[in-house]
């Protein structure tokens, strides 16, 4: 008897039964969330209904978040800062590894510092030194005690504040990785780091 | 001794019998059973004659084509192997990925049955299809469009910048 054969006759009860996709289990949900972008979290689903919010709110989701999907967002109702800020708020300062997007400022990398104590790594691109200052960089590295690495663009650092506010504040400090990095930038990281262990240049 | 000579006896398939929660036998081959984790689990404790589950959570519907999937895998892996200790090329992973793919591809009533019964009979695979295909179903709608995909209702007025 083949498969198909069972398919007769069967009632059709099922068809008009509803299926509460409100009320998923938490952790199918979690599971679900794990292979969704951060934006597709923060902007779409969590927003659905009540239960979904709350299951968003589970810390493992957000130690390692990258924000850079949020760049192929064509059209935004959201600019980066609030977005920043509502990502950091959904984590209850869980984050310990994060990648901002393009667009991040100043005062989105100090939100960071401030509100997720136990950041362990960070991940800066931005190409521009309208949106972010050295000054900022510094303060913001005294303040994450657990910071063990960091990649940033080049100009950032090159002047050395940020790196000498490395050594006093960051005791577990080892892994950099500079984007487009210059001589000038590898002399001054040799001169006040020596005790980098990873340096990355790719 | 004589029978493993002759290829064309062999041993009785072994069957083990599923009962839909609406009360359907199927009868299916016990290493397609076994693709259940929940089956597996003490399988060889229970009796031979006895080799029936009772399974409360999941229609007929659903379980044909949790058995299909079943059946596909088991196929698809003895056919792998076969082609990898032949040495000879074979795209059967590639295929059964599509295959996949094709199968999962159904409206979200279905999903659901699926996702509840992979997880209720612990498939991990088909678990990890369907998780995928919610995922892939959510990725760069906004709430609206999820709630309408999904049939979920809007049960309170969600406030995302409210501080914890």
């Amino acid at each position: 008897m083949s498969l198909a054969d069972f398919g007769e006759g069967r009632s059709k009860v099922k068809a008009t039964m509803k299926r509460s996709w409100e009320d998923l289990d938490g952790d199918i949900l979690l599971s679900i969330y794990a292979r969704l972008c951060v934006t597709d979290i923060i902007l779409g689903a969590s927003l659905c209904c009540s239960f979904w919010y709350k299951v968003s709110k589970e810390p493992s989701l957000w130690r390692d978040v990258d924000l850079s999907c949020f760049d192929f967002i064509e059209e935004k109702d959201v600019s980066p800062g609030p977005f920043i800020r509502l990502v950091v708020t959904r984590s209850q300062g869980s984050i310990t590894s994060i990648t901002f997007p393009l667009d991040a400022s100043s005062d989105d990398l100090l939100v960071v510092a401030e509100r997720c104590p136990g950041l362990r790594h960070f991940d800066i691109k931005n190409p521009s030194s309208y949106l972010m200052n050295n000054a900022a960089l510094g303060t913001a590295i005294s303040k994450l005690k657990e910071l063990e690495g960091m990649a940033i663009g080049d100009h950032f650092i090159s002047d050395g504040f940020a790196l000498e506010n490395i050594i006093p504040f960051c005791p577990k400090f080892t892994k950099l990785k500079v984007y487009d990095m210059s001589w000038s930038t590898m002399w001054q990281i040799s001169r006040v780091m020596p005790q980098i262990d990873v340096l990355d240049i790719s | 001794m004589k029978d493993s000579f002759n290829p064309s006896i062999e041993p009785p398939k072994k069957t083990v019998t599923l009962v839909s929660s609406d009360g359907y036998d199927f009868e299916v081959e016990e290493e397609v059973a076994l693709e259940s984790q929940v089956i597996k689990d003490g399988f060889e404790d229970k009796a031979v004659d006895d080799r029936e589950y009772l399974l409360f959570n999941v229609h007929s519907d659903t379980l044909e084509l949790i058995i299909k999937y079943c059946e596909k895998h088991v196929s698809s892996r003895k056919s792998i192997s076969a082609a990898a200790a032949s040495s000879s090329s074979s795209n059967g992973e590639e295929a059964l990925k599509e295959w996949d793919e094709h199968f999962i591809s159904v409206d979200t009533n279905t999903l659901y049955d699926i996702l509840m019964a992979a997880d209720y009979l612990n498939i991990k695979s088909l678990l990890d299809l369907a998780i995928q295909k919610v995922a892939d179903t959510i990725h760069g709608r906004s709430p609206e469009q999820i709630r309408k995909k999904f049939n979920i209702e809007n049960d309170s007025i969600i406030d995302p910048w409210a501080s914890e």
